[in-house]
């Protein structure tokens, strides 16, 4: 049978449906195995995913499907793609870690691939309390043993 | 989402938890993040919490920059100190951003070492110093590692015998050394290899007697 027209509903945890090709669909890895197991059902409920975040995966898939989709000149279209993505993952750092765990997930290697790289660039440069207070973590040292780890990594202070 | 600042403090913590999706990220998705970011950088993820400490060294963290193609390559100076009681000295070998220039920058050193004479291989992240004469004349059995993810030296169980100037090599995950040892004893019987098995440690196995000291 002809499956490249065929339309899927992703239900988001709100409920709400979204419609997408099937081509897009299989883009979630969670969804491509449901269909080869024989799942004919045409909506298939995302439960841990909400509408906004679904929403944007959606539409990070349907650019990465409509680009694989195009013959020719793929140098252009991998810049073209490069510059969606990085437009796409210059979210704050609650959509940004909504979207790792929704990519996670549904099993969207590309989508993990640059919200794991976001994370990596923003803190790059931060000091540990900064990290703490985005990553939401307490501070288990004591001032001694602090000491102890700050000697241990002295040579990647140097400028 | 709003946040009030005001919510007592038992309502607040429970909207945090609830609230922050980071929370909620397993260490494997942490440690995909953290594979991502330049060793240089590491020190300040250090610095964040003792469990951050421990995924930033470990090995599944390495495994996954090599996955991504994320590794970095160091190199590694030891320096003799002419002082009156020579020492040797441990640095990290590195190229300034800015000028056409290098920096040493030292790393812990391990005060036991031989002062000559020892032979040196990589392993996976380790750098291992194998026998040396210690005060000039006398071969040691000793062997150490330094753990090149976290700068921390570590021993490792002796050699049979006592070596200086010994040939050593890595083949296939197994560190082999030949020679050094006294010019009376038989060295073909003292050709070691050492294994390393990952739950049991490093055990080392004389060739025509496989010893297993480690089971």
């Amino acid at each position: 049978m002809s499956e490249s027209n065929k339309k899927i509903s992703l239900i988001s945890s709100e409920g709400e449906a979204f419609e997408v090709s099937e081509a897009v669909a299989r883009e979630f890895e969670i969804v491509a195995h449901m269909l080869e197991d024989g799942c004919s059902g045409s909506s298939i409920p995302i439960t841990t995913v909400d509408s906004n975040i679904l929403g944007k995966v959606i539409e990070y898939c349907t650019k990465h499907v409509e680009v694989g989709n195009v013959e020719g000149n793929s140098e252009k279209a991998e810049k073209d793609l490069e510059e969606f993505d990085k437009r796409f993952i210059a979210v704050e750092m609650n959509t940004l870690f909504s979207l790792i765990l929704a990519a996670n997930y549904l099993n969207v290697k590309g989508l993990l691939n640059i919200g794991c790289q976001k994370v990596a660039d923003t803190i790059k440069d931060m000091k540990p309390e900064e990290v703490r207070s985005i990553f939401n973590i307490e501070n288990d040292y004591t001032p001694a043993e602090e000491e102890v780890v700050r000697k241990e990594n002295e040579w990647a202070f140097q400028p | 989402m709003s946040s009030h600042e005001e919510q007592p403090h038992q309502e607040k913590r429970q909207r945090k938890e609830e609230a922050s999706p980071i929370s909620c990220l397993s260490d494997d998705l942490v440690l995909n993040c953290l594979a991502r970011v330049w060793r240089s950088d590491h020190e300040a993820l250090s610095l964040v919490s003792k469990s951050y400490r421990s995924l930033v060294a470990s090995p599944d963290l390495y495994k996954i920059r090599s996955l991504i193609g994320r590794t970095e390559t160091y190199v590694y100076v030891c320096l003799r100190i002419p002082t009156s009681v020579p020492s040797l000295r441990w640095y990290i070998l590195r190229r300034r951003k800015t000028l056409d220039a290098s920096d040493l920058v030292p790393i812990p050193s391990l005060p036991s070492q031989p002062v000559e004479a020892s032979s040196v291989v990589v392993l996976d992240s380790s750098i291992y110093v194998i026998g040396g004469l210690i005060d000039g004349e006398k071969r040691t059995s000793d062997v150490w590692s330094l753990d090149c993810r976290t700068h921390v030296w570590h021993p490792v169980p002796s050699m049979e015998a006592a070596r200086a100037y010994g040939a050593a090599g890595v083949v296939d995950g197994k560190i082999y050394v030949f020679g050094g040892c006294d010019v009376h004893d038989d060295w073909i019987k003292r050709f070691m290899r050492w294994t390393k098995r990952r739950e049991l440690g490093f055990a080392w196995n004389r060739e025509g007697d496989e010893y297993r000291g480690d089971s």
